[in-house]
């Protein structure tokens, strides 16, 4: 009996390492200048499964982005240990987490972040020309995404040419052109009118209903809505979680 | 307002320092660069314009036929005086004549001093401003044919005192008693002296010939147009007399003092020379440094204050006008320019000395005190504030504090310009680097020749006495005892020294309606083919036995030509002078000029005047072979000091204009690649600032740090290749035009394009690559973070 219960923990624990995606343990992140020393994260300590939609809300300043960025891998935490689909990539060096990026986690940001001299194709076709991708793969590649954007039309256009709402997509694009497992999201609607705003939510629920797990910085309420779970942060702490099983990809029609 | 304007751009200098260290060195060597470019300039133009009488006064240029060409100037005259010239044109007030100016051997108590010294007649200070010092009979140079005159700092070097009047100066064994001390002439004049002689004093004045420089004082008031008219034709009389006999055409040309120096004439010069297109090329060059120096800066600064564009908004927003802001950034650029100011003028000192070696000039230093100077060093900096002040304030200033602070703002469509003077200044540095390379190899190609005859280990001994002349023969019998000397021999020429060679005019018995040919001649002893290593087409050298009485004369192949002379050259017969003489031999041509002209056709004749010894040693015991060579010498003169040299080095080194200009361009090549590294710097400074966030962006999606290297590096390099292809062909054709004023010359190879454009592109890799390597190597979170 015995054995078996242990054989059925360790069986489940195995399920639940598959399950899931990112663990950080007492994660903490210390920003240091000459004079001083701000501790952005502290202790900090989260799982998120495999296609889950989280949302991480808080105050200005309270660590969200600073944790956003240590998931995504574009940044080291000071402390404690992160674990990326079943590796620790606490200590990893830049061309390591470089080469862990790619193809895996897609970017959304607020200021959308497109390059000005480029084209929403080219911009669209970048993370495939650094994953060594031929430019007809890449071509197919970026057609399909474009069109599952509803913005081939506006392929040979140039960003500043498009509405705010346009160039979120166009970034969504980008972020989804390499089928990555992970969506990082941050503030994706701050730039965006509601209507625009509710179209990327939109946008982000459809990719995580087809298996893409989505974390985002939020400080909208109603755009943490839709999300399964929401963790609120303060001071660089988890203060607490809560989960929206019952609006789970099902959002609140009267707020459209 | 100014304080905290002042306090301001100096807290922003400390914080960014090595910017504000490269851009403010930068400019102060352009202002350097120009400083000195205007010293020299200015050096330039002030050649004899101490003279008071400088607009009145002219030189007289013979004209003559020389080697065939027509009427070439020769800056000699005839001996002209008072009653054979210039009585017989009423414009001219004084006739001056000089002989020389030539280094001269004199002593005092047994010690020699090698000065150098100028013959002169009595009406030479009445026309020249010759400030007499100290004199035995007033108002003149020289009491008698037995007196000389001195210059004040060469009494100071002789006598440690400056009233020397009375005392003595031994030449040529005699006693002259020095009767005047004149004032220094400055160093900017086209002649130069320590030691006056009177003329008739001058051993040289036996002769009849072309050896005068002659300059005229016309009156006052005088049509000078139609008193020139007059001398020249006069003169033009006067050399008719002289040399009609020959049938060679004659004539005469008059040039203004203040002329000379810039040789608005083209003629052989006898002071330094220059040239109002060198002026020209200099003010040209000044100017070109200090406008890329200004851009250079200005793009640094604009860099500088668009990572402070946020302050602008927030002055905006507090309530600055247009008038604060370009207040506050005109403090600093004046503060900035100001300092650099001080380094260039720091800079210029220091290289002064350095600079003034590499120009052979004596630039005075105390250029600080020449007003001229501080009212450019003052529009230097005005100048450079405004230009650099306006552009960015007011651009800067424009912007709307919302846009700048959403950070909306990029600084759009400025690029093209700093892009285009970058490659410009690349193009320019691969020219220069191209030239000194194909300089550096004529010049090679040069000095390492195949001469036609060989003076190696040969050992020229100038400067002989009159006695060590006569004993000549003592002399070689004393010297071939020697066991490492080969053979010994005596010419009255160098060997090989651009025109260094007596002219003559021959032409073949048989021939006798034919003109006279105009041929150069070297005079020299029996020994001298088989000393320096002459080879022999035809016949033999001179022979040893009856030498002075045997009428022979040796040619080399081009005096066939000349004398087109049919069939077996040996023993033709020519006319030299009234009498006829034999050819015994025919020597393999060989460069008796330097390699900018062509071999010319050369005669050998006897010698008379034995002005050097040549001894050709062997290889060991250099040294001490030339010791005992010495040893030999003082036996028969202990006094005299003789000039002692390697024939070959003679010949070798008379390439100092090419050498001398070779080290000027190489200097300048070093400031060019500095000023395009200090353009690039700070263009790249300025494109990745402004890439930040596009650097950002690309790694977010998976740039790694070599592909965003790559990524910034190949537009440098498209930029060195666009110069490299703008340069190449005007480097060619300059090249090529430099290259044919040598007869003599290499053909230009692809090499020294190859080197300098890697060169470029190694130094530009380099300079940029700490900056493409810090920003390919940010946190992507660092630039996007406050987007």
């Amino acid at each position: 009996m015995q054995f078996y219960l242990a054989r059925q923990l360790a069986l489940e624990k195995q399920t639940y390492k598959l399950k899931i995606m990112i663990i950080t343990k007492d994660l903490c992140k210390v920003f240091r200048t000459e004079e001083v020393e701000t501790s952005a994260l502290h202790d900090v300590n989260l799982h998120i499964q495999r296609g889950e939609f989280a949302a991480i809300m808080g105050p200005s300043g309270c660590g969200k982005s600073t944790l956003l960025n240590i998931i995504g891998l574009l940044d080291n935490p000071s402390n404690g240990s992160y674990i990326f689909n079943n590796t620790d990539v606490t200590k990893k060096s830049e061309k390591q987490r470089t080469h862990f990026r790619k193809g895996n986690i897609g970017f959304i940001f607020q200021s959308f972040n497109l390059i000005d001299e480029l084209t929403v194709f080219e911009n669209v076709e970048l993370p495939l020309i650094y994953m060594g991708l031929t430019a007809s793969k890449r071509k197919a590649k970026v057609n399909e995404v474009l069109d599952r954007m509803n913005i081939s039309h506006r392929a040979k256009h140039y960003p500043q040419q498009l509405s705010g709402g346009q160039q979120q997509r166009v970034a969504i694009a980008r972020a989804v052109v390499t089928d990555p497992n992970l969506i990082l999201a941050d503030e994706p609607t701050g730039n965006l009118d509601s209507s625009n705003g509710t179209e990327v939510m939109e946008l982000l629920k459809e990719l995580n209903h087809s298996g893409t797990t989505v974390v985002m910085v939020t400080h909208s309420v109603r755009d943490s809505e839709y999300a399964d779970r929401v963790i609120h942060l303060f001071d660089g702490k988890v203060v607490s979680e809560n989960k929206h099983k019952q609006i789970k990809r099902e959002p609140i029609k009267e707020e459209l | 307002m100014f304080w905290h304007n002042l306090k301001l751009s100096f807290r922003v200098f400390a914080k960014d320092k090595l910017n504000s260290i490269i851009n403010i060195s930068g400019l102060a060597i352009g202002i350097a660069a120009v400083l000195l470019l205007s010293i020299y300039v200015q050096h330039e133009l002030s050649y004899d314009q101490f003279h008071t009488k400088k607009d009145r006064i002219v030189r007289l240029i013979t004209l003559c036929e020389d080697a065939g060409k027509p009427l070439v100037p020769i800056v000699n005259c005839l001996r002209l005086t008072k009653d054979n010239f210039a009585d017989k044109v009423p414009e001219i007030e004084q006739i001056t004549q000089s002989l020389g100016p030539g280094n001269q051997s004199f002593y005092i108590d047994k010690n020699e001093f090698q000065l150098h010294s100028m013959s002169i007649d009595s009406n030479f200070h009445k026309v020249f401003s010759i400030q007499i010092l100290h004199s035995a009979s007033h108002d003149k140079l020289f009491r008698d044919h037995q007196s000389v005159a001195i210059s004040r700092s060469t009494a100071l070097k002789l006598f440690q005192s400056e009233n020397v009047i009375g005392k003595s100066i031994i030449k040529s064994g005699q006693v002259l008693s020095i009767s005047s001390v004149v004032e220094d002439i400055p160093t900017t004049s086209h002649f130069n002296f320590e030691i006056l002689l009177p003329i008739q004093l001058d051993e040289n004045d036996q002769y009849q010939g072309l050896e005068y420089d002659t300059y005229i004082l016309l009156q006052e008031n005088c049509n000078q147009e139609l008193a020139k008219q007059k001398i020249n034709e006069i003169h033009t009389k006067i050399l008719d007399v002289g040399f009609g006999w020959s049938g060679e055409e004659v004539g005469s040309l008059t040039q203004n003092l203040l002329d000379i120096h810039l040789n608005k004439t083209k003629i052989k010069e006898i002071g330094g020379k220059s040239s109002m297109e060198r002026i020209y090329i200099h003010l040209l060059l000044a100017t070109l440094i200090l406008i890329i120096a200004v851009i250079n800066f200005t793009n640094i600064l604009i860099v500088q204050s668009e990572s402070k564009i946020h302050q602008v908004g927030i002055q905006k927003a507090v309530g600055a006008t247009h008038v604060h802001l370009i207040k506050s950034f005109l403090v600093k650029t004046v503060s900035l320019t100001s300092i650099s100011l001080v380094l260039g003028v720091i800079i210029t000192e220091i290289s002064l000395p350095h600079f003034s070696n590499l120009m052979n000039r004596e630039l005075s230093s105390n250029f600080l005190s020449n007003p001229l100077f501080l009212i450019i060093l003052l529009t230097c900096l005005l100048l450079i504030s405004f230009i650099t002040a306006l552009y960015p304030s007011i651009m800067l200033s424009r912007f709307k504090a919302a846009s700048i602070m959403k950070g909306n703002y990029n600084g759009k469509g400025k690029n093209s310009l700093s892009k285009g003077l970058v490659i410009f200044q690349f193009a320019v540095a691969i020219c220069l680097v191209t030239s000194v390379i194909i300089s550096q190899q004529q010049i090679h190609y040069m000095k390492n020749i195949d001469l036609g005859f060989n003076p190696s280990q040969v050992i020229s001994i100038s400067n002989l006495s009159q006695s060590q002349r006569k004993q000549y023969h003592a002399i070689k019998d004393l010297l071939l005892q020697n066991p490492n000397i080969i053979s010994v021999s005596a010419s009255d020429h160098y060997t090989g020294m651009e025109g260094y060679f007596s002219g003559e005019i021959l032409k073949l018995v048989g021939s006798e309606n034919a003109k006279y040919k105009s041929i150069d001649e070297y005079k020299v002893m029996p020994d001298y083919f088989e000393t320096m290593g002459f080879e022999f087409v035809y016949g033999n050298a001179f022979p040893k036995q009856n030498f002075d009485s045997l009428r022979n004369i040796i040619i080399n192949e081009k005096a066939i030509e000349l004398l087109e002379i049919k069939g077996d050259p040996i023993q033709q017969k020519v006319w030299f002078g009234e009498e006829q003489y034999s050819i015994i031999g025919v020597v393999k041509d060989f460069h008796n000029n330097s390699l900018r002209k062509k071999i010319t056709p050369m005669m050998f004749s006897k010698a008379f005047m034995r002005n050097f010894i040549l001894v050709k040693i062997n290889e060991e015991n250099q040294q001490r072979t030339i010791e005992e060579i010495k040893k030999v010498l003082a036996q028969v003169d202990p006094i005299r000091t003789n000039r002692i040299s390697f024939a070959e080095d003679i010949c070798r080194n008379q390439y100092r204009d090419e050498e001398n200009s070779l080290q000027l361009s190489y200097y300048s090549s070093i400031l060019s690649i500095m000023l395009a590294l200090l353009g690039l710097y700070s263009l790249s400074l300025f494109m990745t600032n402004k890439r930040t966030k596009e650097i950002g962006i690309r790694k977010v999606n998976g740039a790694s740090v070599l592909q965003i290297i790559y990524l910034l590096f190949s537009n440098y390099f498209k930029w060195i290749t666009i110069a490299f292809v703008l340069a190449t062909p005007i480097s060619y054709v300059v090249m090529q035009k430099w290259l044919s004023t040598f007869a003599y010359h290499i053909s230009i190879e692809i090499l020294p394009f190859i080197i300098a454009g890697l060169a470029c592109l190694l130094f530009a890799l380099f300079t940029v690559g700490f900056q493409a390597l810090k920003a390919s190597r940010q946190n992507p979170v660092e630039s996007l973070r406050y987007e």
